[in-house]
């Protein structure tokens, strides 16, 4: 039942939270279009300048192939320019993803609506705690993942290497490998979001109690978790490659056919965000509920007032210097 | 097996020596024939010069050979021959200082060589007994004909670094066109699958596995001044070379395991738990078999009139200038042997097959034997795949490319046609591919274009989404990636690279046939290479043979392509240098015109008088165009240069063969759109295309280029794709 809600509010995260939807877009466009930089002197000067890019537009049969392999060849600088780029976009798309993550628990499934300021300020305040948070989720995920990998590349050289190809216990040998791993790294990721929501109601709590926080909230809920990181990853996995697959067969030759390409490119590169903030919604609706049943609220205690002003001190009252 | 006569060529039976002797002067023989239009099949000779009678026995659990090879060789030469020479091809397999190991690095064709005791392969020669019962062994002494260029050849006590060619004196010679029989024992150890032969579990492709003789050279054979041995060490970059023969072969297996092999099985039968399989082949020069128990054995019958694809035969019968009764195939029966996991090539083996069958029989001349075996490696004996023997090949098919997104790019098919096509370029014309692999790799590959092309369209290789590329694109991608630093014709292992070697003996050969088949025209050449293959049919062809035929044929002087696209390293690369189209000046200054002298500014007549000025006003605009085209490569041929204007008007020029560069100055009504050399891509040897063309300005019909559109949409494209994969690395923070 709790799932089911987990998941609506992932939804309906979407809904409240649109803006950082559109930023995660926005970034990834920024991102890639500066990767893409390096290549665009080169689109010019061989695919205006020449009849190659019509031959490519047009997808002429025996011109194209070649002028795209001409294309490689003269054009390597240029591709390797971008290709670096793309490289370079990578860590700093990483750096981003941590810095938002502190954003994003700060903001979603709050009763407030989401501001940028807001999302800002959260950004700001858990940037350093997920840093480390990041640093300790690639040494534990990579090191367990890496050492399942050892571990079945061990076990397939001792008992699977010499069975015929398309043996069937390799292949099940195989998908047990994948499924291990993605389990795996499910686990990790799930300590890893979980202990960066910890600053939601532990505002000063360190990356490494925030690891021990998150385990003890997923205790006897990693069912439910997983079923949750399952859903997203199926359905938004699912989404994207049905987007991708409708982008990709696209034809687009007329100038207002590619204008509409590329509205539809961006309404891809949509779908990746919107998961995201929707997996966040789903997490942090369940970590709340968790959090409200670990610590029970407190006694409702009317404080003394305080009076507007100490009385005086006494002599014997005299503070010691 | 029998050697059916071609479509023109009958079975003769002639002495040995007569034969011989008419072999030297077969090419003036030929040519009287051809120059009333008549296109002759040599025959094979006979009697051979090699018989072999093998028998031998595989252990599968070890992977060993035992054999007893009976030998007859007749010299072909008027000398005595007092040396034999033999290859050993295993042992280029027996350790790590190997001549094949030291140049391969342990790696060919995307294969790795195993180092495990178990992974070596080796043949021994345990004895050669003459007739008289002396044997030769003894005396018998590893050589290395072609050097061993690597350090620590020889250490003392041992034997030299390579053994894959064994000398052998005779103490009485060979005498001239006699004969000498050998009984030879030998013991082999197959390799694990590395470089086209060896095991992987059960499957055993047994090939280069016997003591096999090297081909004895007489004085004018292939160019040779004086008569000697032809037996080349067992290099990485090099196939092989041999005479052609009759062999008998009777094989020992265990009953479970499928057999198949060159030539036709004559006889089977069961001792115990073993089977004995007898095989015969005629006029062939290798004999490869295989077992494995895990064989899926398809037969199925080449039947032309069904399976000829429709139209082929009329079109081959056209470029021929021959009738479809001519040109005539017969059946074949076909053995495919399959991996059990492998079912979904099945169908496209035996399709491709048949269009190999149809496409080489129809342009070149009928397949010439009854019988052809096809074996599917498995997917851990990969590197078995894609190899020739005769009347035999292994093919391709990893799983990956049989399902999928992969399926069309129609992997099975193009090795399935290559490999075929070696059946005609190495099988049946018996060209040298230690000395000239371009005769065999470099011509097949042309055909295997032309076969995919025809049956499978335009584009044969293609993935989702429309990607795809043409045989044609694939060969000058792969020419124009190095740095072009060897000629097509090269001793196999003395390119400066195996990737040069590759592309140097495929696909740049396919360009090199590309563009002279454009030259010569379609039927000319077709007829050319007719003619080459009939000729050459169970002979050993050289560089000089093709080009003779294909001069005689075509009635031109073939010499600028042998010695700057077979010989040379030249290349063609005709390209725009530089382009501009502008408005012509108006004219200025003073002119004495029919009605007196004018003078005019701007355009404008301001004297003698103003009246006229209204009239004076050249209205009419007008551009000029001046194009640079040059010839950025060293082989001088010509190229037609190409002029678009915006309103549509299309100027073609030529670009002659002797000129460096040519300037064309254009004075029009309208500015220029583009202009481009060789714009419909006939010269398959054009180094660069993508200094062909030039983009001036937008106009319409031929002038309405979209190169602008294109790099919007290419650019958009690639940041989408840096997009996609950057949101795919999130998964990672």
């Amino acid at each position: 039942m709790e799932r089911r809600n987990s998941i609506a509010e992932g939804f309906a995260a979407l809904g409240q939270a649109k803006i950082l939807v559109l930023l995660l877009t926005a970034f990834t466009i920024v991102f890639s279009l500066l990767a893409a930089a390096p290549l665009l002197p080169s689109f010019r000067d061989s695919f205006a300048g020449t009849l190659a890019g019509d031959h490519i537009l047009k997808n002429d049969p025996s011109f194209a192939p070649t002028d795209v392999f001409d294309f490689l060849r003269e054009k390597s600088a240029a591709v390797s320019g971008a290709r670096s780029a793309a490289n370079l976009a990578i860590l700093i798309v990483i750096f981003q993803q941590i810095l938002f993550a502190g954003g994003i628990v700060s903001v979603l499934g709050k009763a407030a609506p989401v501001t940028v300021p807001d999302f800002a300020a959260g950004v700001r305040r858990n940037a350093w705690h997920n840093v480390k948070c990041f640093l300790i989720f690639l040494i534990g995920a990579g090191g367990t993942i890496g050492a399942w990998f050892a571990a079945d590349h061990a076990i397939y050289k001792r008992f699977f290497e010499n069975l015929p190809p398309g043996a069937s216990a390799t292949l099940v040998f195989r998908v047990a490998t994948v499924l291990g791993a993605l389990l795996l790294y499910a686990v990790f990721s799930l300590l890893h979001d979980f202990a960066r929501a910890a600053r939601r109601s532990e505002s000063a709590i360190g990356a490494w109690r925030a690891y021990g926080h998150a385990r003890r909230m997923l205790a006897g809920r990693w069912p439910r978790a997983l079923g949750i990181f399952l859903f997203w990853f199926l359905f938004g996995g699912v989404l994207l490659l049905l987007a991708v697959g409708v982008e990709w067969s696209a034809p687009a030759v007329s100038a207002l056919a590619i204008a509409l390409h590329m509205v539809l490119q961006i309404a891809v590169l949509t779908i990746r965000p919107a998961i995201r903030i929707a997996v966040w919604g789903s997490y942090l609706t369940m970590y709340d509920r968790v959090q409200r049943t670990l610590a029970p609220p407190a006694a409702v205690v009317t404080p003394r007032p305080e009076p507007l002003s100490s009385p005086p001190l006494s002599l014997d009252e005299q503070p010691l210097v | 097996m029998t050697v059916s006569p071609d479509d023109r060529g009958h079975l003769t039976q002639l002495p040995f020596a007569l034969l011989k002797r008419a072999m030297s002067r077969l090419a003036a023989v030929s040519a009287i024939f051809l120059s009333a239009g008549a296109l002759v099949a040599a025959t094979p000779i006979s009697p051979p010069a090699v018989e072999y009678t093998i028998e031998v026995k595989l252990d599968p659990a070890t992977h060993m050979l035992d054999g007893q090879e009976r030998l007859i060789w007749r010299n072909p030469s008027g000398d005595p021959v007092s040396e034999l020479r033999f290859h050993l091809y295993l042992n280029a397999f027996k350790n790590n200082r190997s001549l094949f190991t030291r140049e391969s690095g342990g790696q060919l064709r995307g294969d790795k060589a195993g180092t495990k005791p178990e992974d070596w392969g080796w043949i021994d020669v345990l004895s050669m007994k003459t007739s008289s019962g002396s044997d030769l062994k003894p005396s018998a002494r590893f050589i290395q004909p072609d050097g061993y260029p690597f350090p620590g050849a020889a250490k003392e006590g041992e034997a030299l670094a390579d053994e894959t060619v064994l000398s052998v004196p005779l103490s009485s010679p060979v005498p001239p066109h006699g004969e000498i029989a050998l009984s030879i024992a030998f013991r082999a150890r197959l390799p694990r699958v590395f470089a086209r032969t060896g095991y992987v579990r059960d499957f055993h492709l047994v090939g280069q596995w016997f003591p096999k003789i090297g081909v004895y050279e007489p004085a004018g054979m292939r160019g040779r001044a004086i008569g000697g041995w032809n037996c080349h060490s067992f290099h990485a970059n090099s196939e092989f070379y041999a005479d052609y023969g009759r062999y008998d072969v009777t094989l020992t297996v265990p009953a479970s395991f499928v057999v198949g092999a060159t030539g036709k099985r004559v006889s089977e039968s069961k001792k115990g738990n073993l089977a004995v399989y007898r095989y015969v082949a005629e006029n062939v020069h290798d004999f490869a078999w295989t077992a494995d128990p895990s064989f899926q054995v398809h037969e199925f019958r080449f039947d032309p009139p069904a399976d000829i694809p429709p139209g082929w035969s009329a079109l081959a019968a056209r470029q021929l200038a021959m009738s479809e009764s001519q040109i005539a195939l017969k059946p074949v029966s076909v053995r495919l042997l399959l991996q059990p996991n492998h079912a979904r090539a099945r169908d496209r083996y035996i399709g491709s097959t048949k269009v190999a069958l149809s496409f080489y029989g129809l342009w070149f001349g009928a397949y010439s034997y009854d019988t052809l075996t096809i074996v599917d490696p498995p997917d851990d004996g990969l590197g078995a795949g894609g190899m020739e023997y005769p009347t035999f090949f292994t093919g391709h098919a990893p799983r990956l490319l049989l399902s999928w997104p992969l399926d069309r790019v129609r992997w099975v098919e193009d090795v399935t046609i290559h490999e075929f096509g070696h059946e005609y370029w190495y099988g049946i014309v018996g060209s040298n591919e230690f000395e000239e692999s371009w005769l065999d790799e470099g011509i097949n590959t042309d055909s295997e274009y032309r076969a995919m092309q025809l049956a499978y369209g335009p584009r044969p290789a293609r993935l989702p989404g429309g990607l795809g590329f043409d045989m044609g694109s694939f060969a000058h991608g792969a020419y124009a990636s190095l740095p072009n630093l060897d000629p097509i014709r090269r001793i196999a292992w003395g390119y400066s690279s195996g990737a040069s070697y590759g592309v140097n003996s495929y696909p740049k050969v396919g360009l090199f046939l590309a563009q002279l088949r454009h030259d010569l025209g379609e039927e000319t050449f077709a007829r050319a290479q007719r003619a080459y293959f009939q000729e050459w049919s169970f002979r050993h062809p050289t560089t000089s043979d093709f080009f003779d035929v294909f001069e005689r044929v075509s009635g031109r002087d073939l010499s600028t392509y042998r010695r700057n696209l077979i010989e040379g390293t030249a290349r063609l690369d005709w390209s725009v240098i530089s382009s501009k189209t502008q408005e012509q000046a108006k004219d200025y200054g003073v002119f004495d015109r029919t009605g007196g002298r004018a003078t005019f500014e701007k355009g404008r007549r301001v004297l003698p008088t103003k009246e006229n000025e209204a009239s004076s006003v050249e209205k009419k605009k007008t551009y000029e165009s001046v194009v640079v085209f040059g010839n950025r490569g060293e082989w001088p041929h010509e190229a037609r240069a190409r002029l678009v204007f915006e309103d549509g008007r299309v100027l073609d020029r030529a670009l002659p063969a002797d000129a460096r560069w040519v300037r064309l100055r254009i004075r029009y009504s309208s500015k220029l759109a583009w202009a481009a050399a060789d714009p419909d891509r006939v010269n398959a040897w054009d180094w660069n295309r993508l200094n062909d063309s030039r983009v001036l300005g937008q106009g319409k019909g031929p002038a309405a280029t979209a190169g602008s559109r294109a790099t919007a949409k290419y650019f958009a494209e690639t940041a989408y794709l840096i997009g996609l994969l950057l949101q795919a690395v999130w998964a990672a923070a």
